[in-house]
């Protein structure tokens, strides 16, 4: 519409306050957003293409014969793990390493910004500092670690290693910072003690941040690849990451499987996003991410 | 002494661990393997990953249909993969109850204390005998006088050719491709097959290594020596590679640069010839190519073919269980009575009555069962499974002109010899 | 006040006062130590103690399955750094991080501004730029490596459609690296944007009317504003993205498996490799070591470089 009331003159004053720049913007954006999405459609159009149609020259973006086949070996295959399976698995790991995450983080953070004991400083400076050590230094010695106590193929393999991230105890830390000094000293006034501030005044006022490290957390976790294909090596334990890419032949890619599969995998994650997508960035926003 | 000292150490680190890992001890999985009363759950991995895999899953359907008291959780992956997960998880206690792989491997995992014998009475039991077999299948699946595998099939490097492509170009006679059997036909086939953007021939991706070896052996060279260390330097390997190379940068009858996927580029009808494994012919038969399987040409002065066998091991176990490894046997004894089956894959069964079959000749791959005599495997030495990972690298580095073959193969020889194994 | 009280008051305040406070400091410190006890638990267990095993593994011939491993000094070290593959896997790396990082910062940057306006749609948008974010690694690889193949990928087909020459990216060894490159930016750039979003929306307004009233527009508002109280937000990003950058694995392990001729092999399927697929553990960990202290160097480098600029 603003398009249409941009050339007209002084007869519609409202619209003409849509400035040039703002429509050449949205337009940029539509088309850009286009191209950025035209690999999603492929992976979906693709989902529902029958194998001979798949590879073909020239290309064809519709299916001619539509088929949900490919759908149903995703589902079913017993070739290596099944993709409800790995869901399954993908999103009892990553809650409960979100969750997790959510408890030791929050304390500790909570501990280095707003309690005074001995060694505070020491503790933050090497915490802050194991944020630059790569994940691979700790590859191979957690492995022996784990299959050691017998531990390998298990759902604490997966998520125990997680919560040694520094990444979020920084993050609460800034937000408890932020909150203002006076709150707890009036409680303390009151009597209360550390803990109850801590768990009445402080974690209450720092809920955005929690969503925001909530969101993160559980992201990186229902992504990650290298360590659950070391630490797993069952079917019924991979999770998605994993188990998508073992639908991958050496030879020969059966593109449909993968792609329904593909779809299957991101569709419940990209509903939450469209649903919850101001709440994110409202609260990584609130986190304020600042020294 | 000694293992009293390691385990110190590492127990010394253990306890870091926190957690009260020891009072958690077993681990948490969600659900389990929930049994059935008597029902035996099998674990049974493989490295079946091109088309040749879903032909398996069909027959695993099958057998558990057949067998309702014994389950088998298949798990597919690419060989490389694979290897790195059986090689990790069997010193884990993890290991799977029955695999299939080839034949080569055994030095390494042997190394590693990684596969149990068949014994004499398990033979006995599975009703295998040496007479039944294809004799390089049966005399694969022993390493140092042990059995330690059971043959299901035998798989061969052979020509697929384009059949419209021919036609076009008329390389055509009595209703078949002229196929090239020599060097010079197969440059000549080639030559005609060229033109804009039609090319001849395709090295596939992945399955090149495995045609450098073949042209290796046809040209009098070999890849390891007794001791078992590489000498894919010698003038016989940079032969053989040149002619490769020359293929594309000499003669260009390969397209420029690496071809993705091979099976795809092979089906988009661009490419007259490729030269592979057997086992993609379930595919170009999926997409409804039009073509025929004949065998590879000689390049070089001897007659090798290219050929494996991929067979039934049964992996150490940390609790080794009765029931499940009789069970594993009544697999086995299953999936190998059903190998014609397991023909649509594209290989050849090890058994001989098989081959013999109509069901068995009307396939695409029986053309290849000439070749028999001229069937070579895969060097069994422990380093096989180094080269078996930098060799596709050290290819393309030739095809990208990034070194001369002999470069390459110099370099890929000294990678090969510096693995500490 | 009655000056008893007064007395007394004055009599039991300074030492009182003083045993009260030490009470309250001890207090204050225990319910510090039992907040931070768990994640010092994880940090222990899952971060240092594996660290210090690794480094430990890194000076031995341990072998799975071996029972004693001998203390062996500075030979995998040694194994590492003289290895040809090693040093490629290095540069590759590098050469990712240097490609990859300013363009996952100026491609979100640019995004995040853009969407930070009121704009109709303005949420479809975010939106469509997060969502490859909530693809696998996997699946991301293997859409690039088919859009990208130069046989069958409809890339290559559009681009001969229109006449162009069709590089043959995956298939060449600088663009198979600006392949995977991309793929990571389409997958990766939706979540930087969130990022700077959040950063951006902690600029107050009144500081973008207060520059608007000097006459400032457009580009001069980004610079002289945005970009300076931005520099917060930038930094953690850079940062993050940098050693993201570093461990990039899923994608080249997917899409070209280091390949062509090890043109996309990284460090970390390095250390993969070496110590997974050939069962040299020990040599692997010491090869983590290394990548661990280049990393270390630019990391300072980057703290060091921005901080002389904050203004925080």
């Amino acid at each position: 519409m603003a398009v249409v009331g941009l050339g007209r003159t002084a007869a519609r004053p409202r619209l003409l306050r849509v400035p040039a720049t703002t429509v050449l913007t949205v337009l940029g954006l539509a088309a850009l957003a286009a191209v950025w999405l035209l690999p999603l459609v492929w992976i979906g159009v693709t989902a529902f293409k029958p194998a001979p149609e798949i590879i073909h020259l020239p290309i064809r973006w519709l299916p001619v014969h539509p088929t949900m086949h490919n759908f149903a070996v995703a589902l079913t295959t017993n070739r290596t793990a099944s993709i409800g399976r790995a869901f399954l698995n993908s999103t009892v790991v990553a809650a409960a390493e979100t969750l997790f995450t959510l408890a030791v983080d929050a304390t500790a953070g909570y501990a280095l910004a707003r309690l005074e004991f001995p060694g505070r400083r020491l503790v933050f400076a090497i915490v802050v500092a194991s944020i630059m050590v790569p994940f691979q230094v700790t590859l191979v010695p957690l492995y022996l670690m784990f299959e050691h106590v017998g531990w390998l193929n298990t759902y604490q393999a997966l998520v125990l290693p997680g919560l040694s991230r520094a990444f979020g105890v920084f993050l609460m830390r800034q937000f408890f910072l932020a909150l203002p000094r006076d709150l707890s000293d009036a409680a303390r006034i009151d009597g209360a003690g550390p803990l109850t501030i801590f768990a009445r005044i402080a974690l209450p006022l720092v809920r955005p941040a929690l969503a925001a490290l909530g969101i993160f957390t559980f992201l990186r976790s229902w992504n990650e690849f290298t360590w659950p294909l070391i630490a797993i090596s069952r079917n019924d334990m991979m999770t998605l990451p994993v188990a998508l890419s073992r639908l991958l032949g050496s030879f020969f890619v059966e593109y449909g499987i993968v792609m329904a599969g593909a779809l299957l995998a991101a569709l419940p994650l990209i509903a939450v996003f469209f649903i919850a997508q101001r709440q994110i960035i409202e609260g990584v926003a609130l986190t304020g991410l600042k020294e | 002494m000694g293992r009293g000292r390691r385990r110190f150490t590492r127990r010394a680190f253990m306890q870091g661990l926190g957690a009260g890992a020891a009072a958690a001890a077993g681990g948490f999985r969600w659900g389990g393997a929930v049994r059935a009363a008597g029902t035996v759950t099998l674990s049974f991995w493989n490295g079946l990953t091109g088309p040749d895999g879903r032909v398996m899953e069909g027959i695993v359907a099958d057998f558990m249909a057949a067998n309702p008291s014994i389950k088998i959780e298949q798990q597919q992956m690419q060989w490389t993969d694979f290897h790195t997960k059986m090689l990790t998880a069997i010193p884990a206690g993890q290991a799977p109850d029955v695999a299939i792989m080839h034949t080569y491997e055994k030095p390494r995992y042997v190394q590693s204390g990684a596969l149990t014998e068949f014994s004499d009475a398990e033979l006995e039991a599975l009703g295998f005998r040496q007479k039944d077999f294809a004799a390089r299948a049966w005399d694969g699946g022993m390493y140092q006088g042990k059995r330690y595998s059971v043959p299901l099939d035998i798989h061969a490097m052979c020509l697929y050719i384009n059949n419209p492509l021919f036609k076009s170009v008329g390389l055509w006679a009595d209703g078949k491709p002229k196929a090239p059997t020599t060097q010079a036909e197969f440059l000549a086939a080639c030559q005609t097959l060229t033109h804009g953007d039609h090319y001849g021939v395709a090295w596939l991706q992945r399955g090149v290594g495995w045609a450098f070896q073949m042209l290796l052996w046809q040209n009098g060279g070999d890849m390891f020596d007794a001791q078992g260390e590489p000498t894919l330097d010698s003038p016989a390997a940079i032969e053989a590679m040149q002619f490769i190379q020359d293929l594309n940068k000499k003669y260009h009858y390969t397209p420029e640069g690496i071809t993705g996927n091979p099976a795809e580029a092979f089906q988009t009808s661009k490419i007259g010839m490729a030269v592979h494994g057997d086992w993609l012919t379930p595919a170009f038969v999926a997409a409804n190519m039009d073509f025929t399987v004949v065998p590879a040409p000689t390049f070089f002065k001897r007659r090798v073919v290219w050929a494996g066998s991929h067979q039934f091991y049964l992996p150490v176990q940390r609790r080794p269980d009765n029931a499940k490894r009789e069970a594993a046997l009544v697999f086995i004894k299953w999936v190998s009575d059903h190998s014609l089956a397991w023909a649509q894959g594209g290989h050849i069964p090890a058994r001989t009555a098989l081959t013999a079959t109509p069901g068995f000749r009307a396939r695409k791959q029986a053309a290849l069962l000439a070749d028999a005599p001229y069937w070579h495997f895969m060097p069994a030495v422990p380093k096989i499974l180094v080269e078996e990972s930098l060799i596709t690298a050290a290819q393309e580095q030739i095809f990208l002109g990034r070194a001369t073959p002999k470069e390459a193969l110099q370099a890929l020889n000294d990678q090969i010899k510096r693995a500490r194994i | 006040m009655t000056p008893a009280a007064a007395v007394r008051s004055a009599a039991v305040s300074p030492s009182t006062v003083r045993a009260a406070r030490a009470a309250v400091r001890r207090q204050e410190a225990l319910a510090a130590y039992a907040l931070l006890a768990p994640y010092l638990a994880a940090f222990i267990g899952f971060m240092v103690a594996p660290s210090a095993y690794g480094l430990y593994l890194s000076f031995t011939d341990f072998r799975l399955g071996a029972v004693h491993p001998r203390w062996t000094g500075l030979d995998n070290f040694a194994y590492v750094l003289t290895d040809p593959l090693f040093r490629t896997t290095v540069g590759n790396t590098v050469v990712f991080v240097l490609e990859s990082t300013p363009a996952l910062i100026v491609v979100p940057l640019a995004l995040a501004v853009a969407l930070n306006q009121r704009l109709p749609a303005r949420a479809f948008f975010r939106g469509a730029f997060f969502l490859p974010f909530t693809l696998s690694v996997s699946i991301v690889s293997i859409c690039w490596w088919w859009l990208l193949d130069p046989n069958f990928g409809a890339v290559y087909f559009y681009l001969k459609e229109l006449g162009l020459h069709a590089a043959p990216w995956i298939s060449s060894p600088h663009l198979a690296m600006a392949a995977v490159v991309l793929a990571t930016v389409w997958w990766t750039a939706g979540y930087n944007m969130v990022l700077f979003l959040a950063g951006l929306q902690d600029i107050p307004l009144h500081l973008y009317e207060a520059a608007r009233i000097d006459g400032a527009g457009g580009w001069r508002l980004f610079r002289s504003v945005t970009l300076p109280l931005l520099r917060p937000t930038m930094l953690f990003v850079i940062v993050i993205q940098l050693i993201a950058s570093f461990q990039v694995f899923g994608q080249v392990y997917v899409m070209t498996s280091g390949g062509p001729g090890n043109a996309t092999r990284t460090v970390i399927q390095y250390v993969y490799e070496t110590a997974f697929v050939q069962l040299q553990l020990s040599e692997g960990a010491a090869a983590a070591w290394v990548l661990f202290l280049i990393i270390l160097v630019f990391s300072l480098a980057q703290f060091k470089l921005f901080s002389g600029h904050t203004e925080y």
